[in-house]
């Protein structure tokens, strides 16, 4: 069993739209370690985003491999995919994406639907998740009635429910103002320093990629530098 | 397969009163398909099942008349031996007249009534008059005058004159100038204008009399009818000695056939002869008649309702599918999230099919509901009239003549309730269609890929 929890190698993803190709990643190698907090960084059109489609199977790059956890995901059939998704990340959004018909409470059971866990299991559970983003008293809210930072304190909880080994954030402060921003970095670096979770985090503000362990820039496809 | 789900059942239902107003309507619109669905097979069995039963009564009815006047023969002209209609018109209706009627010599029936076997005879002279200009009121429009003789032995074995009386009397032996109306004339004489009570005087032809009675037969065209003497019909239609008929009355059924061919041995062709045989003949050829085209407008319904059910199938089908696409559509980003979070096709699948089920069983509880209520009221709506013959029906009471039968149509109207069966069927119906109408458009939720639903690229 491989070292990393998440892998990259040699993955490469080309888009083609008619006759034209867009290299969107070129040649990308990343090794994260179990508890590390990478960021990656890069303008608009760099490849942040497919970069984090492929290493959370949305999609299957062009060649190369991903390994999460010890498996092979680029070997893997479309079908099962679902249960890599469900057991292995953990998926924060920068507009926060909560189903607006569920409970805080409810979000944070959702992913947890999938495995056989017992209701009241699940139920308690997701209170404790939300307990730990410090949310328990709002459990009963529905996602309009609470504030942009508040609603992606649920989406954390909600990435945790199923214990994942990565969880990836994509511009999770993207939608927040600073101060807020700040708060959730702090939460997702919080959970890396105490409860040893991987986290990769994708953003454009090098103030919030700061806080991470490991910042790596993408540039045109390419993994530039790592600092 | 994983464990029932707080999810699938809750977000199904709730997203499907996140738009109220559309889902109200797509509700209540699988529910008049559905409504239709129980209300149009109802409706169908009901006009079936009375159609059998009315059609039964009638042949029991007519079935029970021919046995009642078994030893009856009908003694008429043969052809054209006509009268002019009688010289006065109707106040206010200067067109109307008494139709032409061929007639015999009254003394052939007391010829006839000296023939060995023969009970009774009872020659009758009448004519019918119609008011121009109120045809529209059919049937209602018309006036029949019958001159009878004014016997009481003959009228209490034969029942001469009309049986139920409902005001005054019957007429008296060898009175004159009086009537006995039937209670369909109201309408006749109110619309000339002369008010319709005992005690009145009305004008036939050129002649007054004294109104003594009013019966009511029944019988739609015998209500229609005016008793006066024969001897007073005579005068009216300036046809003294002249009938237009003679019942004749056998003493026993066994008797009838060689009667009838004396008669006619005795005056060839210058009579018409008719007995129970010919008239069952007749009757029965005009019942069929009548019956098939019951049976043809049954059937007509029937071919109505299948189309109807067919559409409003389709209808409610389309109306799921369209609903279910345009929730697909709206919801595609919800998708998205939902394969994020690792949830699988079938997943994905089965709640945009269970809103479709939902859908179907809530439009279909609402149909159950506008089913068994308006029934009566869409099945008037939505399926062709069928009518059922009235001359045959209530029996044959008045001087309904049997050697020219008449038939006339009412509209039929049936009790439509739909049964415990049908209410079930259709619920079925209902969320099967729920189901099928979002196959295809929860299969293309289901296609989405994450990242295209989440607008990633």
């Amino acid at each position: 069993m491989s070292e990393y929890v998440l892998e990259a190698k040699d993955v490469t993803k080309v888009y083609e739209t008619g006759e034209t190709k867009v290299m969107a990643l070129s040649d990308v190698d990343l090794q994260v370690e179990k508890g590390e907090f990478v960021s990656i960084m890069g303008p608009s059109g760099s490849g942040k985003t497919t970069l984090l489609v492929i290493l959370s199977c949305f999609d299957k790059p062009t060649s190369g491999q991903v390994i999460i956890d010890g498996v092979d995901a680029t070997k893997m059939r479309e079908a099962e995919l679902p249960k890599i998704r469900a057991e292995k990340i953990g998926f924060v959004f920068q507009n926060f994406n909560l189903i607006p018909t569920l409970s805080a409470l409810e979000n944070v059971e959702l992913p947890m639907e999938r495995g056989k866990i017992p209701k009241d299991k699940r139920r308690s559970r997701a209170l404790e998740l939300l307990e730990s983003v410090g949310l328990k008293d709002k459990a009963d809210r529905r996602p309009n009635k609470l504030s942009a930072g508040e609603q992606q304190r649920v989406a954390i909880a909600r990435a945790l429910a199923n214990g994942p080994a990565i969880i990836l954030a994509d511009e999770p402060t993207g939608n927040l103002d600073s101060k807020t921003g700040r708060e959730i970095i702090q939460l997702l670096r919080e959970l890396s320093r105490k409860e040893g979770r991987t986290i990769i985090l994708v953003t454009h503000d090098k103030q919030m990629a700061s806080l991470s362990n490991r910042m790596l820039s993408l540039r045109d496809g390419k993994l530039l530098k790592k600092t | 397969m994983e464990t029932n789900k707080m999810g699938v059942l809750k977000i199904a239902s709730r997203d499907i009163w996140r738009r109220k107003v559309r889902t109200f309507l797509v509700i209540l619109a699988l529910g008049l398909s559905i409504a239709i669905l129980i209300a149009i097979p109802a409706a169908t069995k009901a006009y079936s099942n009375s159609v059998e039963t009315a059609i039964e009564n009638q042949a029991s009815a007519y079935q029970s008349f021919i046995s009642l006047t078994a030893n009856e023969i009908i003694v008429e002209p043969p052809s054209a031996e006509n009268f002019q209609g009688g010289p006065g018109g109707v106040p206010g209706f200067p067109g109307a007249a008494f139709a032409n009627v061929r007639v015999i010599d009254e003394n052939i029936a007391e010829n006839i009534a000296s023939i060995p076997g023969v009970d009774a005879v009872v020659p009758q002279l009448q004519s019918t008059l119609r008011l121009q200009g109120l045809e529209n009121l059919e049937y209602r429009a018309r006036l029949t005058v019958v001159g009878i003789p004014l016997s009481s032995s003959l009228d209490e074995k034969y029942h001469v004159q009309p049986e139920n009386i409902v005001e005054g009397r019957k007429l008296n032996e060898n009175e004159s100038g009086s009537v006995l109306l039937g209670i369909g004339l109201e309408n006749y004489f109110n619309s000339i204008g002369v008010y319709f009570a005992v005690g009145q005087s009305v004008t036939l032809g050129n002649y007054s009399f004294l109104v003594v009675g009013i019966f009511n037969s029944g019988n739609l065209f015998a209500n229609q009818y005016a008793y006066v003497s024969l001897a007073d019909a005579q005068t009216m239609f300036d046809q003294s000695g002249k009938v237009s008929q003679i019942q004749v009355y056998a003493d026993s059924v066994d008797d009838v056939n060689n009667i009838a061919n004396e008669i006619v041995s005795a005056y060839g062709d210058n009579v018409s002869v008719t007995t129970q045989s010919d008239q069952l003949q007749r009757i029965t050829g005009l019942f069929q008649g009548t019956e098939n085209t019951t049976y043809s407008q049954l059937a007509q319904m029937n071919n109505v309702a299948s189309q109807e059910i067919l559409i409003a199938i389709i209808v409610g089908g389309l109306i799921v599918f369209l609903t279910m696409i345009y929730a697909v559509r709206e919801r595609t980003k919800e998708i998205g999230i939902f394969k994020a979070l690792g949830f699988t096709n079938w997943n994905i699948t089965s709640q945009f099919m269970l809103e479709g089920a939902i859908i179907g069983l809530v439009g279909g509880l609402i149909g159950v509901l506008i089913g068994s209520f308006g029934a009566p009221f869409l099945s008037s709506v939505l399926l062709p009239h069928v009518s059922l013959p009235t001359g045959f029906s209530g029996g044959f009471g008045g001087r309904f003549n049997p050697a020219s039968p008449q038939s006339t149509t009412q509209q039929l109207t049936v009790q439509v309730t739909p049964d415990a069966s049908l209410i079930l069927f259709s619920l079925g119906v209902a969320v099967v269609l729920g189901v099928v109408g979002s196959l295809y458009p929860s299969w293309w939720a289901s296609r989405k890929r994450p990242a295209e639903a989440l607008k990633y690229e």
